[in-house]
Parts: C-alpha cells; structure tokens; sequence
C-alpha cells in the first residue's frame, strides 16, 4: 500500500491513514524514519554493550601483570572485536539513527527521500553486524588482528579459519549499509526541505551529517575495496598484499587509514553537531557564529580525507612532512568550533540539565583528546607515541567524548521528543558524574603508560616493567564506566513507563522538530511555523523579543 | 594498592621535572625528539589552560539567574578571524619545528661505526653484525641484547620475513616498522650508558607481548670485548 | 540548487589541489589514486547538480522568501509499510556469508536476494504505473 504525503498548508484535509501493522510486524516493515531511526539507536546500542564487555574483559585482564584470565588467543579476539565492534556497529549506525530521526524534522520534511532504502539499509547494518560477531561462534573464534586488520597478519598464512572471513564479509555488508544511509540523508537534505529552508538556514546538525554522510561516500567505498583485495589474497590467491608473491602489505594500510581516518571524523561530526544543538537551547542564546562553524565542519571534512598516513609515520614509506602539516593544520577548524561554542554559552542563562551535562563534559574531554592529537601530528613525537597506550588514551579521549558523552546527550535532549516523556534528572546526573569519574580514571593514566613504553594490543606484561598500579587504576575505572551505563538503562526503562508527558517543547527549544509533537504524527508535522532564519521555532515563540534585546 | 599514591607522585613529579611522562631519551635522536616534545607539550598546556579557563568562566558565571533573554549575539567577525589565524600561525611555528627534529632524527650517516640487521619475526628478534658477522637470536625463554658502543653511530637494518613488526625502545623515544618487503634504516648515537628494554609494537599475533630485547650501551672498549667474545664462542651467521 | 552543486564541486577542486601537490611532493600511487578518484566522484555528483539547476528556477527551499502555501500540496508517494527491504538485506547477508561456507549457501542467498529486489521492482511499479 502506498502513502502520499503531504506537506502541511493545503486546504483539502489529507487522506486517512491506511492500516498499519502491529507488533513485531511494524518494526519488520516500517519505512517510517521514526521507526527505523529508533532501530539503529536500540540495536546501537546493543552492540555498545557487547563491546563494553569485551573491554571489560580486557581491563580484568591487564589490571595485573602476568594474568591470564584470558589467554592470549581469547585475548587477540576480544580487543579486534572491541575496536570493531565500537567502530562499525556502534559509533557510526547510532549517529545515523539520530540523523535519521532527527533531521527530517529539523528540516520540515515529512520522511527521507527513500524510505524503502532506509529500511533496507537498517536491515544490512543488522544482519551485516550479526555476521560479523558470529565469528565468536566458530571453531576457531573470531577474527583476532585488529580491527585495522594489516596485511599481512591478516593474510590467509596468519590468520587462517571461519572466523577472519565472516569479520570480512561482514563488514562489507555493514559498510555497504553505511554508504546507502548516506546516499539517502543527502538526497534527503538537498531535495525535501521545506519551503524557506535554505541551506544556509539549516541546523548545524544537518549540516554535520550532510558533510558525514559525503565522507562516507568518499571513504567507505575504499574500505569494502580493500576488503574484498584482502578476501580476494585470502582464498583466490591474488598476491595483492603477500609480499613473498609479488604483494605491498604497505598497500593495505594505505588503502585502510584512507578510509579509517575520515572514518574517526564520520564518527566525531555528527556529534559535533549534537553539541551544537544542545548549547544554545540550554544556554537560551542563538548558535555563535553559525556561518563559521559551517565553514568549520567543510574544513575538517575536507583535511580529514588528506592525513590518512599519520597513521604510518612509524612505517618509514610514507611522506612524513605533507601529512604533518596537513594534520597539524585540522586543529584549526576544530579549534575554531571550539571557540565557537564558548562563544555561544557567553553571555547566556545556562541551563545545568542532564544534556547540557553531558554537552559540557564532552568539552572538557574532547579538549584534552584534540591537543594529545596535535602532539601526534608532529611525526618525531608519533616515533615515540605510536602503537602505545598513548594513542589508545588519545583516540578514547575524542571518540568517547563524541560519540558516548555528547551522544549520551543527544539521547537525554530528544527522548523527549522520541517518547513523549521525560527522562530522570537525577538518575540523569549520577550517570554523569559517574561516567566521567570512571572515564577518566580508565583512560588519563593510559597517557602516561604509553609514555612509559606500554605498547597496545598486549595481553599482559611482566611485574618488572612497573605498569601495574596504572593499569590496575584504569581497570577500576572501566568498570565504573559500566556501572553509569546501568544507571542509564535504569533510568530508559523507568522513563518510558512511568516518565511525566514531556509536551512539545520540553527545552524551550529553537529548531523545528520542538514544533510538532511529541513524538511527531506520521507526516510529522500538522502545521510548521515561517522559516526566515536557522532558528524558526525560536523565532515563532520570542521573534519580537529578540528585535527588542538585539546588541550587536 | 599500596603503590598506587606513588604513582600519582610519579606522575606529578615527572609533570614537575617537565619531563611529562616518558625520559629524556639516551640517544642523540631521543633527545631531539624530547626538546620538540617538551616545547609542544608546554604549548598544548598553555592553550588547553587557556580553553579550559574559558569553559570553566562560562560555566560559573552565566549561570541562569532569571529567566530574562540574554543577548542574542550571533557573530563577531573581527573575533572569529582572529581564532582562525592565530591557531594557523600556532601549527605552523610546530609544523616548523617539527620538520627539523624530522629531518635531524631520521638523518643517515655516510660512515656508521657499526651496522646492525635487525629482524623482527613471529615471535623474537635477531640481530647481526655485519661488519664482525656476530648474530644473536632470541628465543622464547631468553631475551636478545644489542649491545652498542656510545658516542658512535649505529645503523640499523630492519625487516621482517613474516608480518608486521615494530622495533620500539622506549629509551630512545623511537620506534621503527619492520615490514616485509620494505628495508628501513635508521641511525641511533646513543649518549647515556645504560641497558634499555625494547619491545615489539606492532600487533604481529599470538606472542607479540612476548617479544622483548634488550639494548645495552657500553664504552667502545667493552662493546669490542662483547664482539671478541661472541665471535669466540661462535655466534656466527646461522 | 546552485548551492548543493557548489557543495559538491567544491569537494571536487579540493581533491585536485591535494591531489596534486601530494603527487608532486611524494610520487607515490595509492594514495594519488584515492585521491582522484575522490575528485571525480564530486564532479559526477556536482556536475550533474549543476546542469540540473539550470533548468529550473529556484524551488521554494532555495528563496530565502518562500512561504509555506508554495511548497504545500502532496510530497511524493512511498510504501507505508513493505517487508522487501527486510527480505533483501536478509538474502544479501546470507549471500555474502555463502562466500566463507560455499557455493549452496551463495545459491540460496541470491535466492532470497533476488526475491528482495523483485518484490521491491514491483511495489514501485504498482505504486506508480505511469513510470
């Protein structure tokens, strides 16, 4: 059966509704971006637990020296399917999921530009992420390389089995999944706005996963590419990255961080933009700079598909100088988004909820993680911080800012709209106060390890080296960590039976999807409010206001 | 749990000594790479300081004291240039620096004194003398030393016949890729005598944690003594 | 529209100035390779935007003027609900896996698969019969 949807504005009433499925069978054949938006938040977050524990597992491991609560084998396993696991199931599909609720209403549009497609392309990420994990099912475990798989570790000589191929072929479903998500948010974006929505007038929001979602047709291309050269190497003997038949395992890594840098900025952007969302409602200020950090956001994009080999410095074949410069060079914008928000709490009436929390905590975090980066960027310094826990707090320190602090927030800012009822603030704030405890327990002594020459992906080391009391800290941590994410599922479950009605606008908000209902009706808006700025709902509720208190 | 106030100390103290973490590196090469170390790590402070001092004002002062609607500004061009250009004349003056220290540490004498190939396998490593055809091999249960004379040149040779390695000495704030097909060389002068503990850092499999050496710098005249004694008791080419 | 293709062009003038100066400073293939490659995707991407933007004026969402009553009226027409989607990406996984466990179980992937893409061809063509 077919829906027509309208836009809002007609005289005539719209057609009735047809029928819909109930239960489980709604959720198999929604083509409702409410619906397959919420999917990809769920089944994200699942697989962030299953990737939780396997770090659990690898902190209880290493707390001491000399353990062996997990053999090295196990080990090997549970730190490729961690990276992977947080990587390509978690971080990326829960971005997709806010978008894909999210930015159809900041931008007036009834759905996305092809519903079918989105569904499709929900069902891949499962069944895609699904294949991969059951590598832990076979004989042989999972695939146990990394989760930047080099050659050739990850050739068919060294890491023979099931498991390997179902991780590669896996991944390529899922990625194959990522990349059609893409292709639907920026038809979405450029074709259904309503009327008066120039690109120029936006959300920020929309605008970072506009520019994600073009990163991920530039990048996750090359990645099934590469992985179908490794599954071609592995079992059709084509001699692409064994080096003993005429391959470049070099090749590999080139072809990998191509993708995997842009990859870690797919991940950073759209929470950026979550950031940028919640700071000026809570700060009751518009964003600082809009134009600016649009500008920003095209230069961190743009920079971040030239610094791939910053991730090779070690490897003595690459052009140390141009990826250097051009990685030192991506603090700029980055900074600039930085200050931009400063610029947006300044002055203001800051709001202490549990998003702004997390917003705020995200800041402090991210902070630290971005000038650990820009010491990396120098090559001489990467010589030393390469391949140790150095790099392994560094990339904790932005990728959990981004997508667990600023991404906890996003959850915590539009449950509301997603449910209809408001989550707990109390229970709210302990989960904060915890998470960044623990988070900073676990990861700021992981700096000093590496500098002490703690390498990564050990699956123990000797009492004499004296990384013990360090690790043994951040162990603790890991699994405070653990205890703030049950108070987060607490908190969930409890708000969604028994949270008070949230209404429309529980924040006093400023973009449109704060000008329907919570949660939205199907063609999610009965009515929209003018649009002649990036904040059209602010402008319907304070517009003589604002004309009253301009200054600048 | 005892030894976990020391290590708060230790981390504190070596914040003191601005040493931030790691040595002073024992080679030439080392300590290059902790000048540009120490410089940008007091840079990063100075700017996170600055940054965080901003969040944290924000935060305090404007909390929400009533529910009037405070200024709506939305952009101060004048300001916004300066946090742009600023920033890119911050990165180029480490770009700069960096780009020396680069250029001095992986510089490759004409004449080392010694040449060392170095190979990195799955899961030990190998070191051979050239120039007085002395190997030593690591096992499983022994660890290989490298012993090198001070105050003198050492090249070395790195590769691997399997997969991916990593020759790393924290020590000298250095480490190397072996990767198989591709030869690096690279020089250390080591200054400071002393034994150092290497490790492999890159994930090259099951026993990666397992593949540790060690380098011991000695004098000229007690490095020759080493090379005299192997070559007695016959730790030749295999 | 104008907008969205400059978006897309300008992804294109970016790869070919790194492209260039990263051919020219390192000679090294891969990577120059990705590099355009990178360059020739937004040129398909914006070219074609831009020849499109030509040919109409600017919609309701490009005027910065528009009212609401011009961009009311229906949208498109999608499927309410469909189990296609779920049923190709079912056939695809089991597709793809047949390639670790063999040839039978690539066979009854592509089954399914194909039953996928013909249950979605034939919505959209029941869906608009003038197409």
């Amino acid at each position: 059966m077919t829906v027509t949807t309208e836009r809002p504005g007609t005289a005539a009433a719209p057609a009735p509704a047809p029928r819909q499925n109930t239960g489980i069978l709604r959720w198999l054949t929604s083509t409702d971006h409410k619906v397959i938006g919420l999917s990809y938040l769920v089944t994200s977050f699942g697989f962030f637990c299953i990737g939780g524990l396997l770090a659990l597992g690898m902190r209880t491991q290493l707390a001491q020296p000399d353990q062996s609560v997990l053999s090295p084998e196990t080990y090997n396993e549970f730190f490729t399917m961690h990276g992977s696991i947080m990587m390509y199931l978690f971080a990326v599909p829960f971005a997709f999921g806010l978008a894909n609720y999210i930015v159809p209403l900041q931008i007036g549009a009834p759905d996305v530009a092809f519903p079918r497609l989105n569904a499709l392309a929900y069902w891949m990420y499962l069944f895609g992420g699904l294949v991969m994990i059951s590598g832990f099912l076979t004989a042989s475990g999972a695939a146990n390389f990394g989760w930047f798989s080099y050659a050739p570790l990850s050739g068919a000589t060294y890491a023979p089995g099931a498991g390997p191929d179902l991780w590669i072929v896996g991944v390529t479903v899922t990625s194959t999944a990522t990349v059609l998500g893409a292709v639907n948010l920026v038809t979405t974006i450029f074709m259904l706005r309503a009327p008066g929505m120039t690109m120029f007038r936006m959300p920020i929001f929309t605008w970072n996963m506009l520019v994600t979602s073009v990163m991920v047709l530039l990048a996750f291309p090359v990645l099934t590419s590469a992985l179908a050269m490794l599954f071609a190497d592995r079992h059709l003997d084509a001699h692409i990255f064994e080096v003993q038949k005429g391959g470049t395992p070099v090749l590999w890594q080139h072809l990998f961080w191509f993708f995997g840098h842009p990859e870690v900025y797919i991940v950073a952007l759209p929470f950026f933009g979550v950031v940028t969302e919640i700071l000026p409602v809570f700060s009751r200020r518009p964003v600082f700079g809009y134009k600016g950090l649009i500008f920003a956001t095209l230069a961190i994009g743009g920079l971040s598909t030239g610094v791939w080999a910053h991730h090779m410095f070690a490897t003595g074949v690459v052009l140390l100088p141009f990826f250097s410069a051009l990685s030192l060079l991506i603090a700029v914008p980055t900074g600039v988004k930085f200050f931009n928000w400063i610029g947006t709490m300044w002055g203001g009436q800051l709001r202490f909820t549990t998003p702004m929390l997390f917003t705020v905590g995200f800041l402090v975090i991210f902070l630290l993680g971005g000038l650990t980066g820009v010491l990396q960027a120098m090559a001489p310094v990467d010589f030393n911080v390469t391949d140790t826990y150095f790099v392994v707090a560094h990339m904790h320190y932005v990728v959990f800012a981004a997508a667990g602090f600023a991404g906890f927030g996003a959850i915590y800012y539009w449950f509301p709209k997603f449910t209809g009822r408001m989550m707990d603030e109390r229970l709210g704030k302990a989960h904060f106060w915890l998470l960044f405890i623990g988070f900073n327990m676990t990861f700021l002594v992981q700096h000093q390890l590496g500098l002490e020459g703690m390498p990564r992906r050990v699956v123990t080391y000797r009492e004499s080296e004296g990384f013990g009391s360090l690790n043994l800290i951040s162990t603790i941590g890991s699994f405070i960590i653990a205890v703030s994410v049950l108070f987060f599922a607490w908190n969930l479950w409890r708000s969604l039976r028994h949270g008070p009605p949230a209404g429309n606008d529980p924040w006093d908000g400023q973009t449109l999807e704060w000008a329907t209902t919570s949660p939205p009706p199907e063609r999610n808006f009965d009515s929209l409010p003018p649009i002649r700025s990036e904040r059209p709902f602010f402008d319907q509720k304070y517009g003589d206001l604002v004309d009253a208190s301009r200054k600048t | 749990m005892r030894r976990v106030p020391l290590a708060l100390v230790v981390i504190v103290l070596s914040g003191c000594s601005l040493e931030f973490g790691g040595g002073r590196g024992a080679t030439r090469q080392g300590r290059a790479i902790f000048g540009l170390w120490q410089g940008s790590v007091i840079v990063a402070l100075l700017v996170g300081g600055l940054v965080w001092g901003l969040i944290v004002f924000a935060v305090l002062r404007y909390r929400r004291r009533n529910d009037d609607l405070p200024s709506q500004t939305q952009y101060f061009v004048k300001l916004e240039i300066l946090y742009t250009v600023v920033p890119v004349i911050i990165v180029a003056i480490l770009f700069a620096f960096s780009y020396r220290t680069q250029n001095d540490v992986d510089a490759l004498s004409s004449n080392p004194a010694v040449t060392i190939d170095v190979k990195g396998f799955q899961w030990q490593w190998q070191f051979h003398y050239r120039d007085d055809d002395v190997t030593v091999t690591g096992l499983p249960d022994k660890v290989p030393t490298m012993v090198l004379p001070v105050d003198r040149t050492v090249r070395l040779v790195l590769t691997s016949p399997d997969v991916i390695h990593s020759f790393y000495v924290p020590g000298f704030l250095f480490k190397r890729d072996a990767i198989p097909g591709v030869t690096n060389r690279f020089d250390f002068d080591v200054r400071d005598k002393g034994t150092y503990s290497g490790r492999c850092a890159e994930f090259c499999g099951l026993d990666h944690a397992k593949m540790t050496f060690e380098v011991k710098a000695v004098s000229m005249s007690d490095y020759r003594d080493w090379i005299a004694e192997q070559q007695r008791a016959g730790g030749g080419t295999p | 529209m104008k907008v969205e293709s400059f978006f897309y062009l300008g992804v294109t003038a970016f790869f070919v100035v790194i492209g260039v100066i990263y051919w020219f400073t390192s000679y090294e293939d891969a990577g120059t390779t990705m590099l355009a490659a990178s360059s020739l995707l937004g040129l398909l991407a914006g070219g074609y935007l831009l020849l499109q933007s030509r040919k109409f004026p600017p919609r309701p969402e490009d005027r910065p003027d528009a009212t609401l009553a011009e961009g009311a009226g229906a949208v498109d027409q999608f499927p309410a609900s469909t189990i296609w989607p779920f049923v190709f990406a079912f056939g695809a996984a089991v597709f793809a896996t047949g390639f670790v466990f063999g040839v039978w179980v690539i066979l009854g992937g592509a089954i399914v698969l194909a039953l996928g893409v013909i249950g979605l061809i034939r919505q959209s063509r029941d869906a608009s019969p003038s197409e």
